[in-house]
């Protein structure tokens, strides 16, 4: 599940793969629009920090919670954290992700600035996740 | 709604040619991309290929009306300076072989695809149509 906040963006998933994203896109093999998929998923997943890791590993001395850590090393709001642990089950991975910082300006763009790719986006990540 | 927070520029606008022998359907064109119909992202990319189907002309007509015949004597020459360096032989191969060549323009103001098409390069063709959208407003 992508959760975006502006031009920040969690994702949550467990089984997804570069090979189902591209599978649950139904695009023809060696076309144009799979190029475009794998863009789609670079651009999301190619440079997004694992931020479940991140807590165990580097901040739960500091935050006694996972949930505190989000709200403060993220700053996102208490909607946006509710957003995120009510797409978070049990034994999910949860990567952060900033579109702007991204190398590909075009692809970031095409999801940063239309709800509606997004939700096609979402479509495709949710049907990943279930191959 | 998503509400842009970063910074603004003027808007750009690129051009491309399609050719074909035949007038290219929608379904051509999604064909060419490699959208099928099952696909989330297909609904968005088939609201600009209805537009590039709508508004696309032929290229002398497009040619003729568009402000490059004050920088470009021919379509030909137009071509040359901003389109794929393989593309101007394919005009001039589809001028010999009577097939359509067509020409239309992508504006970065537009929603989704209209804008990601403007700003990225793009050249693609299959077995009855070559498009070429190289020209990148960046």
């Amino acid at each position: 599940m992508l959760i975006c906040f502006g031009s920040e963006y969690f994702i949550s998933y467990k089984n997804l793969t570069r090979e189902k994203f591209i599978q649950a896109s139904s695009v023809a093999e060696n076309s144009w629009a799979e190029a475009l998929m794998h863009r789609i998923y670079d651009c999301l997943l190619g440079n997004a920090v694992n931020v479940i890791e991140e807590y165990e590993r580097f901040y739960a001395v500091e935050y006694s919670t996972f949930e505190e850590f989000l709200v403060k090393r993220y700053g996102i709001t208490d909607k946006e954290l509710d957003a995120i642990k009510k797409n978070l089950p049990k034994d999910y991975i949860l990567v952060y992700g900033c579109m702007d910082s991204q190398g590909d300006y075009n692809t970031s763009q095409l999801m940063e600035f239309s709800d509606e790719i997004v939700e096609s986006v979402n479509e495709i990540l949710t049907k990943g996740e279930k191959l | 709604m998503k509400i842009r927070t970063g910074f603004v520029t003027n808007s750009s606008s690129t051009n491309f040619i399609i050719i074909s022998k035949d007038s290219p359907t929608e379904s051509d064109l999604l064909n060419l991309l490699g959208f099928g119909t099952e696909s989330p992202l297909t609904v968005h990319i088939q609201e600009l290929i209805h537009e590039i189907v709508r508004d696309m002309q032929p290229a002398d007509a497009f040619f003729r009306e568009s402000y490059y015949t004050s920088k470009h004597k021919t379509f030909e020459e137009f071509v040359k300076e901003h389109l794929h360096e393989k593309s101007l032989d394919r005009v001039q191969k589809a001028r010999k072989d009577e097939k359509n060549i067509f020409c239309g323009t992508f504006r970065s103001e537009d929603p989704k695809f209209g804008c990601f098409f403007c700003c990225d390069t793009i050249l693609i063709e299959n077995d009855s149509i070559y498009f070429d959208a190289t020209e990148c407003s960046w």
